[in-house]
């Protein structure tokens, strides 16, 4: 690049009110990259909404006009893409003004925590001045605007203490007639990481109509409220760490996959429901059942109920295994219903009037037309009433090989040594039934 | 060789075989299940894929990695969806292909998390300010998404737009066994890039119908980007008749192409009764339908609707049964007006529709 007008317009075609921040900003930052030597494509600006999001068009590199907030977020998923993905070549800027940074607070908040390496300039003219200069998060306490005519009561919001403190690896604080604003840039953009500058600024446009303020005054307010900052900390951006940590491993996708090891033949589907409490291994015995039918050249499905905490209340699994496609993955009528617990029995109840066979814990009821086991005797061991229950339905009905069941938790199971007890008591206990 | 899985893992499965290369996520039941698997396999692809602090960031950060060129999806449920809507919009207006899967549980607001329903097609179907067509797809089974994320995608990637894949929690959440070999894997497409030849414009077209030809952020050519109303190059303008003609643009590279993404499965006996649903129900339609004798469409693309298409079908039945699980009837809304007189909207919450209560109703009309 030979001419800095190469990537920008001529200040007198700027679309902002005569000296506003933005065009001091707008220039520094293609100085800024003029002077890193930047090629025209590996620079991406994006811009927020609001006056500073007029930008695009005097920038003659990639651009991108984002909504209001979000530019932070979009770009750190262009960033993120590019430095993982590509040759990590695109240097992206963000323009936010008071709105991008309060709006997208949380964007920033992320980025800079995860160090993704964009740069982001914070316009912050203490005041929103494209929709007529009302106050925002960033206007100072006793600053006036069309909505503070009285003065802010209010504290401005310190976002680079928020953004240093979320994990940015490089940010700064300064005015806009800086005349080392363009050096700060050119060090943001040249860090690998998230990097921010907050700029404080002018609105030619409101702030001088409601306070006595002046560009130079700029310099006082920054003074008075912290002073200028510039900080660096080495940290590994998002994309170096991402490449360490998670591109090791190479292997296929993960699917719980079964050979059949026979061809059972079986003349109609059977439709069991398992009703017990969460974290007595309702889901994973079910799931070994759907597995052993698989192993036996059957098809099955596993419909899952339970609140919205997995780890207490009801846990209910409706289980079909058939010779054959299923479609309807509920259960209408269930040949066997199983009942471990209370909270298991309140919510079947329905069930209860529709089920041909029914085994249930004795403890839960007297009901003599049940099958009535001591399922909860083996609450001590891992999904024990669960898989008692489940022997006590293959002792006493033989749906189909029980070896295959066993062969499920071997392969499948989790504390198999356990699990296979209470099976086999349970199977032993159905046989004498 | 068989596998154990859900709905939420063949998308996951299908997503990563369709070239999704970035996924950005936030947990939310039902959709967790997608948001899992593609944490655990897009590295062993070499993808990304992020935990985002909110759903918003999660659609912004596909939004992004789409810009650089790489095929990115989200997964998520109502509440979700409801924050993704303005970049939603965003995707619509800059011609950024990106893939939501939505998977539906009990609304509104935070609703059943763990409770099924169909509730959102309306609420997808309208869901950008403007009101601008996006194609809506949805699963009718549970090894069914694997084909259909796979066309998802493509469709997203070829016409430049985000889709929707709308499907239920008792299609992500149950597991079924299934014969890898059964599934059906379409060919895979691509956007189309721009080739170097004329002079690059962002948004640029012959035909209103037409899609533009892509070129990265950070590409070779310097591209301008932007959610505002804009001309061809992609600068912000309002007193500009071609900005109205890029909105017009919108709509009918959505509606003149419809025909490429028209799915559905359509089951003709000799009946005069024809029964319409979609998702999840489709399974209990086509086991009452074997019984009953009755014919049935099934439709995979929700939204746009072909209505001359539907219209040619409709005709043929006396009676029209259009069963979903949700309170308003929301595929019957979108097409009773093509329905015909005898039309009956059969809808309900709370669980699945069994095939025997849509044998009931066969029976009561
Ligand atoms: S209104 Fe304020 S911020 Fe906007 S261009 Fe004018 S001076 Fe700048």
């Amino acid at each position: 690049m030979k001419d800095l007008f190469e990537i920008i317009e001529k200040p007198q075609n700027f679309p902002y009110c005569p000296g506003c921040g933005h065009t001091s900003i707008d220039m520094a930052l293609a100085r800024a990259i003029f002077e890193l030597n930047l090629e025209k494509k590996d620079v991406l600006i994006v811009s927020d909404i609001g006056c500073v999001g007029l930008v695009d068009k005097l920038f003659n590199v990639h651009t991108l006009h984002t909504l209001h907030g979000r530019s932070t977020a979009i770009a750190s998923g262009v960033k993120m893409v590019d430095e993982v993905l590509f040759d990590n070549q695109l240097k992206t800027i963000v323009m936010i003004g008071d709105g991008g940074a309060t709006i997208g607070l949380l964007h920033l908040v992320e980025s800079a925590k995860l160090n993704v390496d964009i740069t982001v300039l914070v316009h912050n003219n203490f005041l929103y001045g494209m929709t007529g200069g009302q106050h925002s998060g960033l206007t100072p306490k006793e600053f006036k605007t069309s909505t503070t005519i009285r003065g802010n009561p209010f504290e401005a919001l310190r976002i680079i203490d928020i953004l240093k403190n979320s994990g940015a690896s490089f940010y700064a604080r300064t005015f806009s007639q800086d005349p080392d604003l363009k050096d700060i840039i050119k060090e943001a953009i040249s860090h690998r990481g998230f990097s921010v500058i907050e700029i404080l600024e002018l609105c030619t446009g409101y702030a001088t109509r409601y306070n006595d303020i002046k560009g130079n005054d700029l310099k006082i307010i920054l003074e008075n409220s912290g002073g200028k900052i510039k900080e660096k900390i080495e940290r590994e951006s998002f994309g170096l760490l991402y490449k360490s940590k998670f591109f090791d491993k190479k292997s296929e996708f993960e699917f719980t996959e079964i050979e059949a090891e026979r061809k059972i033949n079986l003349k109609n589907p059977i439709k069991i429901v398992i009703a017990g409490s969460a974290g007595e291994g309702v889901q994973l015995a079910s799931s070994l059942l759907c597995i052993s039918a698989i192993l036996g050249g059957l098809n099955s499905t596993q419909k899952n109920d339970n609140p919205v905490t997995v780890g207490s209340g009801f846990s209910v699994s409706e289980i079909i295994i058939k010779d054959g496609d299923i479609k309807y993955t509920g259960i209408e009528e269930p040949d066997y219903l199983i009942i471990t617990s209370m909270d298991g029995l309140k919510r079947v109840k329905g069930f209860i009037e529709r089920s041909k066979n029914i085994i249930i814990d004795e403890s839960l009821t007297d009901n003599k037309n049940f099958i009535r086991v001591p399922a909860r005797k083996y609450i001590k061991l891992r999904g024990g009433p669960t898989y008692f229950s489940l022997g006590v339905l293959f002792g006493k009905f033989n749906p189909f090989d029980f070896e295959l069941y066993e062969k499920a938790i071997l392969k499948y199971g989790k504390a198999k040594d356990e699990t296979l007890t209470c099976f086999r008591e349970g199977l032993n206990f159905g046989r004498k039934l | 060789m068989k596998i154990f899985t859900s709905g939420g893992e063949l998308i996951a499965k299908g997503a990563i075989d369709a070239g999704v290369r970035f996924f950005a996520g936030y947990p939310i039941t039902p959709a967790s299940v997608i948001y899992e698997p593609m944490m655990r396999e897009l590295p062993k692809v070499e993808g990304i894929a992020v935990g985002a602090s909110d759903e918003i960031s999660a659609i912004s950060y596909c939004i992004g990695a789409s810009l650089r060129g790489i095929k990115s999806m989200t997964a998520t449920s109502g509440p979700g969806f409801s924050l993704m809507i303005e970049s939603l919009s965003y995707a619509i207006m800059s011609e950024i292909p990106i893939t939501i899967v939505l998977a539906q549980r009990l609304g509104p607001a935070t609703g059943g998390a763990t409770t099924s329903s169909q509730g959102d097609l309306l609420f997808s179907a309208f869901s950008n300010s403007g009101s601008y067509p996006l194609p809506i797809i949805s699963p009718s089974s549970i090894e069914e998404c694997y084909e259909l994320i796979i066309h998802s995608v493509n469709v997203s990637e070829f016409l430049r737009t985000p889709v929707i894949f709308l499907t239920e929690k008792e299609i992500t959440m149950t597991k079924k066994s299934i014969d890898l070999n059964f599934l059906k894997k379409p060919e895979v497409l691509e956007r189309k890039y721009f080739s170097g030849n004329g002079q690059f414009k962002t948004y640029n077209f012959k035909d209103l119908k037409d899609v533009p030809d892509f070129s990265p952020v950070g590409g070779e050519f310097l591209t301008r980007y932007t959610g505002s109303a804009h001309d061809k190059k992609g600068d912000l303008k309002k007193d500009d008749p071609e900005v109205i003609e890029v909105l017009y643009h919108l709509k009918e590279k959505i509606l003149k192409n419809i025909d490429k993404f028209l799915f559905y499965e359509y089951f003709e006996r000799n009946s005069d009764i024809l029964i319409v649903s979609y998702g999840v129900t489709s399974e209990s339609v086509r086991e009452i339908a074997e019984l009953k004798k009755v014919s049935y469409l099934i439709l995979k693309t929700l939204y746009p609707l072909k209505e001359e298409f539907l219209k040619s079908i409709f005709e043929k039945y006396k009676k029209i049964i259009v069963v979903e699980e949700n309170i308003m009837g929301n595929l019957y809304i979108l097409i009773r007006h093509l329905l015909g007189t005898k039309a009956y909207s059969l809808t309900k919450i709370g669980s699945l529709i069994s095939p025997g209560e849509i044998k009931n109703f066969l029976e009561s009309i």
